[in-house]
C-alpha cells in the first residue's frame, strides 16, 4: 500500500492551493484526487473574469486562475489523479477511492486535506408546486452545459434565485442570444455580490424581482410557463399578484451546499449552520487528522478568499504532519443574530492571530461589531453596511482571550 | 426490442395492453407457456403511469372484504413477495407496519382491522399500547392510544418491481411495443384486431392492463360498465439524513375508512410522506399543489410528530385508478356513477366479449398483487386454450444486477479490473458506476431517457437530484444509442434536455 504524507480530496482551487501550501511547508508525497476530468474544479467552467482581484491584483478569468496553481503544482511535482472519486475515509488513516485506471485504491496517509466544494441546492429542496417537466436545471449545471460541453438549455429563460452564478448566467445566456425574462428573488435583497447585480442585470436591462417568487412550475413534458407572485414579509405569496411568464426553462440558483458527504460518512460534526465541518482556527476538523477548507467548509464569496483560507488550511496541515505543537485548549466563538454563521467555530488559545469569517443573515447599516473574549469587549469594529452576499473578515489577537471563561463573543450592536 | 415496425406482422396469441407493473406481470406469467406475446405500450418507456408513483407499500391483507379476491390475493401475495423479489433482483424490506388509533373512533377501526385481518389470514399482528407503540416508533404521536402491529407488511422499489416485471416478460419472449396507443379494437372471423398508431396488431385473446385507461379500451369492445375516475395523490420525499425518523409503515385508523395519509420509509432509506387524495377530470394531471402539500402536512401530525420539512428533497403526484361502476340512466340515457366504489378488482371477460379481458381498477393494493393478479389472468386466458403447452424454458429470474454500492471493498476491486467502466462513478450520491448504467440501457426493455436510466440504475436519486449526473447520462444515453444530445429525452416524449448546439 502506498503511503502518503498528504491526501487533498479535491483539485478545485481549495485544494490547489492548500496542496502548494503544504508543499511550500516542506511536505513532500502529496496527492490530490480530483473527481473531475482535468484540475481546476469549477474554476473552469466560469469563463467570464473577476477573479484574483484580491489576491493577484488583477482580473482573470476562471480557467486562467485555476492554470496559476495547477503550473504551481507541477512545478513542485505534486502528484494527482483526475477522473478519481474517493469513495470513504476510515479511521486507520485510509483513502478509499476509485478510478478507471488504478480501480479501488486503499491509500494511507497522515493527513488529509477536505476541499471537495459544494453543490447545488436543487428544486425539490424548495418545493415548488406544479409539473416536473424537463426545463429545470441549477445554474451551475446549466453552466457547465454550455461552456464545457456547448449545448443550449433552453430558449426562454427565467431565474429563481439571485446567487452569483444565476446572475453570471443571466448574462451569459443574454450573449448566446437566448431571452432572460427576469431574475426572481424571495428575499427584499439580493444574494449576490454587487457589481454582478449591475454587470449581468442592470447592463443587459434584465428586471430583478425582490421579495417575488415562482409559485408554479407549469408544463407537461417541458416547461412551458411559470407563476410568478410578489412575496409578504413572512415569504408567503401575496394572492392577486401572480403573474404567467412563458418560458421553456427554469433556473435553479437558490443556493449552495457544501459537498461534505465524506465527513458524514465518517461521523464528523458539523455546524448546522454552514453545512460544513466544525473547524478551529488551524481548520482542524473533528477528526484530527482531517483538515478543511474552501467551499466544503463554507460558501465563500470569492475565490481570493478560498485560496486564502486555503494556503492557510495547507500550512497547518503540514504543521499537524511534522508534529509541530497541536493545540490543547480552545475558546468557543459565540454569535447571536444577525450574524447567521461564523468560521472557525473554535480558537485555539496562544500567541498569534485568529482570522474569523461571518455572514449576516440581512442587510446591516450603522452598526458596530462587538468582538469580547474572556474579560470583556476586545474590540469594536464600525460597519457602515453589511450585505449578506459578502463574507466579512475579522482578526482577532489570540492573546487578549484570556481570563476564566474561554469564550469569543461576536455580536452586532445598532442594528435597527 | 422492437421499435416501431410497420407492415406485416404475425397473430399473436395474446396481446397485452399496457406495460405497467400489471401488464409486465401478467405477459410474464403467460409465457409460462408456449405463447406469442405482444406487449403494446403508449409512452416512451414502460412503468411510467401508476407504477411509478405510489406508496410503494407491501400490503399484509387486513384491509380487504373477506372473500373479495384482492385479499386472499394480497395475503397470498405478500407471503410470497421474497421469493418474487429475489427471482426478479428488486429491493424490498419487510419493515412492518402500525396503524396508529386515536380517540374512541380510531380504537374501533383498529379491532375492525385486526378482525378482518384474522379472516383473511394475515399473521402475527398485534395490539400495542401506546407505551409499547411509541418504544418501536418514539416519532410517533404520544396522544395515540393505540396501534395495530402488523409484522408482514414491506415496501419495495415500485418502478423496479414494475421494470423487472416487464424486462423478465421480454426475456422469456414477448415482445415490447412502444409509443404504440391503442386507438381501437375489432372483432374479426375470431381474432381480434387492435388498432395503434403504430400500425395494427392482431391476437386471439387481448387482454388491458391500461391502468387509468381501461375504462376507454373496454369501451371499445363492451357496454360501458365502469369508469376510472383519476385520483390524485401528492408525496413529499425526505433525504435519507432523515431516514430513520420512523422504521416501519405509519398508516393512521380513519373514519372514511381510506389508507390516508401515510409515512413510510422507503427501500432506499429515505422517508415518503403522503399522498393527498382528491379526484380528477384530468387523468394526466399530476401536478402538486401548494394547498395539498399543506393539508399532508397538518394531516400527518396526527400520526407522526417532528417531521424535518428541511429535508425535503422532492415531491411528486401520483394517480391512482379509482373504477366506479356505471350505468345507463334510463330517462336522460346518461352515463351514471354508482355512488359506492368498486370493492375488488374488475378482472375477467365483460359480458359478451369472449376472449377480451379487463385487468381493471388496479389500485391500492394492486402493487402488492401484482404477480397474484399476472397469475390470475394467464390462468383465465390458458383456460380457454385448447392445448396449452407448458414453456420449458421460460427462466423467472432476471439476468444478475450489480449495485456496486452494496458490495465489498473486495468485490468491487474485481469489478474494476474485470470492466473499467465500474471504475468510473456517475452518480456521486448514490455512488452508481458508468457499468450500471450501460446495463440499464441495454437490458430487455431497457432505458432509453434520463428518468429511465435514473429508474433502472438508481442514477439522480440522492440530494443532488441529478444536479450533477445528468449531464454524465445524457452523453452516456447520445453514445450508446449513436444518438445526438439534442434528442435525449428526460422523460416523457418532448422532454428534450439541451435546446440546440452552441455555434
Amino acid at each position: 500500500m502506498k503511503k502518503y504524507s498528504l491526501i487533498v480530496v479535491g483539485g478545485g482551487p481549495a485544494g490547489l492551493a492548500a496542496a502548494v501550501s503544504a508543499s511550500e511547508t516542506g511536505i513532500d508525497r502529496i496527492l490530490i484526487l480530483e473527481r473531475g476530468r482535468r484540475l481546476g474544479g469549477i474554476l473552469n467552467q466560469c469563463i467570464h473574469n473577476g477573479f484574483g482581484i484580491h489576491y493577484f491584483d488583477k482580473e482573470l478569468t476562471g480557467p486562467e486562475y485555476a492554470n496559476r496553481f495547477i503550473k504551481l503544482v507541477k512545478r513542485r511535482g505534486i502528484e494527482y489523479k483526475t477522473e478519481t472519486t474517493v469513495l470513504d475515509i476510515t479511521g486507520n488513516k485510509t483513502v478509499v477511492s476509485i478510478n478507471q485506471e488504478d480501480g479501488l485504491m486503499e491509500l494511507q496517509t497522515d493527513a488529509v486535506i477536505f476541499a471537495m466544494g459544494c453543490r447545488e441546492r436543487p428544486r425539490g429542496a424548495v418545493t415548488i408546486p406544479g409539473t416536473r417537466p424537463a426545463g429545470i436545471i441549477t445554474a451551475g449545471a446549466a453552466q457547465k452545459m454550455i461552456n464545457i460541453n456547448g449545448y443550449h438549455v433552453g430558449e426562454r429563460i427565467i431565474i429563481l434565485g439571485s446567487g452569483d452564478i444565476g446572475l453570471i448566467m443571466a448574462r451569459r445566456l443574454t450573449l448566446e442570444g437566448k431571452k432572460v425574462l427576469a431574475v426572481v428573488e424571495r428575499m427584499p435583497h439580493s444574494n449576490g455580490l454587487a457589481r454582478n447585480i449591475i454587470q449581468c442585470l442592470e447592463d443587459f436591462d434584465i428586471p430583478l424581482l425582490l421579495s417575488h417568487t415562482i409559485t408554479e412550475i407549469r408544463g407537461k413534458n417541458r416547461v412551458s410557463s411559470v407563476m410568478v407572485s410578489a412575496v409578504d414579509e413572512q415569504y408567503q405569496p401575496i394572492k392577486g399578484s401572480e403573474r404567467e411568464y412563458e418560458c421553456d426553462t427554469v433556473l435553479m440558483s437558490v443556493g449552495l451546499i457544501p459537498e461534505i458527504e465524506l465527513g458524514k460518512r465518517a461521523n464528523m460534526l458539523l455546524d448546522p449552520r454552514t453545512n460544513g465541518p466544525l473547524v478551529d482556527d488551524a481548520m482542524q476538523t473533528s477528526i484530527e487528522w482531517v483538515f478543511a477548507c474552501g467551499n466544503v467548509l463554507h460558501v465563500h464569496d470569492l475565490v481570493d478568499y478560498v485560496t486564502l483560507e486555503s494556503r492557510k488550511t495547507g500550512k497547518a496541515a503540514a504543521h499537524y504532519i511534522l508534529q509541530r505543537g497541536t493545540a490543547e485548549h480552545y475558546a468557543g466563538v459565540t454569535y447571536a443574530a444577525p450574524i447567521s454563521y461564523i468560521v472557525p467555530q473554535k480558537v485555539a488559545l496562544g500567541e498569534g492571530q485568529a482570522e474569523l469569517f461571518f455572514r449576516t443573515d440581512r442587510v446591516v447599516t450603522n452598526a458596530e461589531v462587538v468582538v469580547a473574549g474572556g474579560q470583556g469587549e476586545i474590540n469594536r469594529i464600525k460597519a457602515a453596511r453589511i450585505n449578506p452576499s459578502e463574507m466579512q473578515r475579522l482578526v482577532i489577537n489570540k492573546e487578549k482571550i484570556n481570563g476564566l471563561k474561554p469564550v469569543l463573543e461576536i455580536s452586532i450592536e445598532g442594528v435597527s | 426490442m422492437v421499435f416501431k415496425v410497420k407492415g406485416d406482422r404475425p397473430v399473436y396469441d395474446v396481446i397485452v395492453i399496457g406495460a405497467g407493473v400489471t401488464g409486465g406481470f401478467v405477459a410474464r406469467e403467460l409465457l409460462r407457456y408456449k405463447l406469442k406475446v405482444a406487449l403494446l405500450e403508449k409512452n416512451n418507456d414502460v412503468c411510467c403511469e401508476v407504477t411509478r408513483a405510489n406508496t410503494a407499500i407491501v400490503h399484509s391483507g387486513y384491509s380487504a372484504k373477506p372473500g373479495a379476491l384482492k385479499a386472499g390475493m394480497t395475503v397470498r401475495a405478500n407471503e410470497n413477495f421474497h421469493h418474487v423479489c429475489e427471482e426478479l433482483q428488486v429491493e424490498f424490506k419487510r419493515t412492518g407496519s402500525l396503524m396508529i388509533a386515536i380517540g374512541e373512533y380510531g380504537l374501533e377501526k383498529i379491532y375492525q382491522k385486526l378482525k378482518r385481518g384474522k379472516k383473511n389470514g394475515v399473521k402475527g399482528m398485534k395490539i400495542l399500547n401506546r407505551e409499547e407503540t411509541l418504544a418501536l416508533e418514539p416519532n410517533i404521536n404520544p396522544e395515540i392510544v393505540m396501534s395495530l402491529f402488523v409484522p408482514s407488511t414491506g415496501v419495495v422499489n415500485p418502478w423496479e418491481f414494475g421494470l423487472a416485471a416487464v424486462e423478465n416478460a421480454v426475456d422469456n419472449g414477448a415482445e415490447l411495443f412502444l409509443n404504440t396507443r391503442v386507438t381501437g379494437l375489432e372483432k374479426k372471423s375470431g381474432l381480434y384486431s387492435v388498432k395503434t398508431d403504430n400500425g395494427v396488431f392482431t391476437a386471439k385473446y387481448v387482454v388491458n392492463c391500461a391502468g387509468l385507461y381501461a375504462d376507454e379500451i373496454s369501451e371499445m369492445v363492451a357496454e360501458p360498465f365502469f369508469k376510472i375516475v383519476p385520483r390524485r395523490g401528492e408525496y413529499f420525499v425526505l433525504d435519507t439524513d432523515a431516514g430513520d425518523h420512523v422504521g416501519r409503515v405509519i398508516f393512521q385508523a380513519r373514519e372514511d375508512d381510506t389508507k390516508g395519509c401515510i409515512v413510510t420509509p422507503t427501500v432506499h432509506g429515505n422517508i415518503l410522506v403522503g399522498p393527498s387524495a382528491e379526484d380528477l377530470q384530468d387523468k394526466d394531471d399530476n401536478a402538486t399543489t401548494q394547498e395539498r402539500m399543506d393539508l399532508i402536512k397538518s394531516v400527518i401530525q396526527r400520526s407522526v410528530v417532528g417531521i424535518p420539512y428541511n429535508h425535503v428533497i422532492r415531491s411528486f403526484a401520483g394517480i391512482r385508478p379509482r373504477p366506479n361502476w356505471v350505468s345507463q340512466n334510463p330517462e336522460t340515457g346518461d352515463l351514471e356513477c354508482y355512488e359506492d366504489d368498486v370493492k375488488d378488482f374488475i378482472l375477467g371477460e365483460p359480458e359478451g366479449c369472449e376472449n377480451f379481458f379487463n385487468v381493471a381498477g388496479i389500485k391500492s393494493p394492486g402493487l402488492t398483487c401484482a404477480q397474484e393478479i399476472g397469475d390470475y389472468m394467464a390462468g383465465l386466458v390458458i383456460a380457454k386454450m385448447q392445448n396449452p403447452q407448458l414453456n420449458e424454458r421460460f427462466n423467472p429470474c432476471r439476468p444478475k444486477k450489480v449495485r456496486f454500492a452494496q458490495m465489498s471493498l473486495e468485490e468491487q476491486q474485481q469489478l474494476v479490473r474485470q470492466d473499467r467502466r465500474y471504475g468510473k462513478i456517475v452518480c456521486r450520491c448514490k455512488k452508481v458506476t458508468e457499468a450500471e448504467v450501460v446495463d440499464a440501457i441495454w437490458r430487455n426493455a431497457g432505458a432509453r431517457t434520463v428518468d429511465g436510466v435514473k429508474r433502472r440504475a438508481g442514477t439522480g436519486l440522492g440530494r443532488c437530484q441529478g444536479g450533477f449526473c445528468t449531464e454524465e447520462i445524457l452523453k452516456i444515453l447520445s453514445r450508446e444509442l449513436g444518438k445526438p444530445l439534442e434528442e435525449i429525452e428526460k422523460d416523457g416524449s418532448g422532454s428534450y434536455v439541451v435546446s440546440g448546439r452552441l455555434k
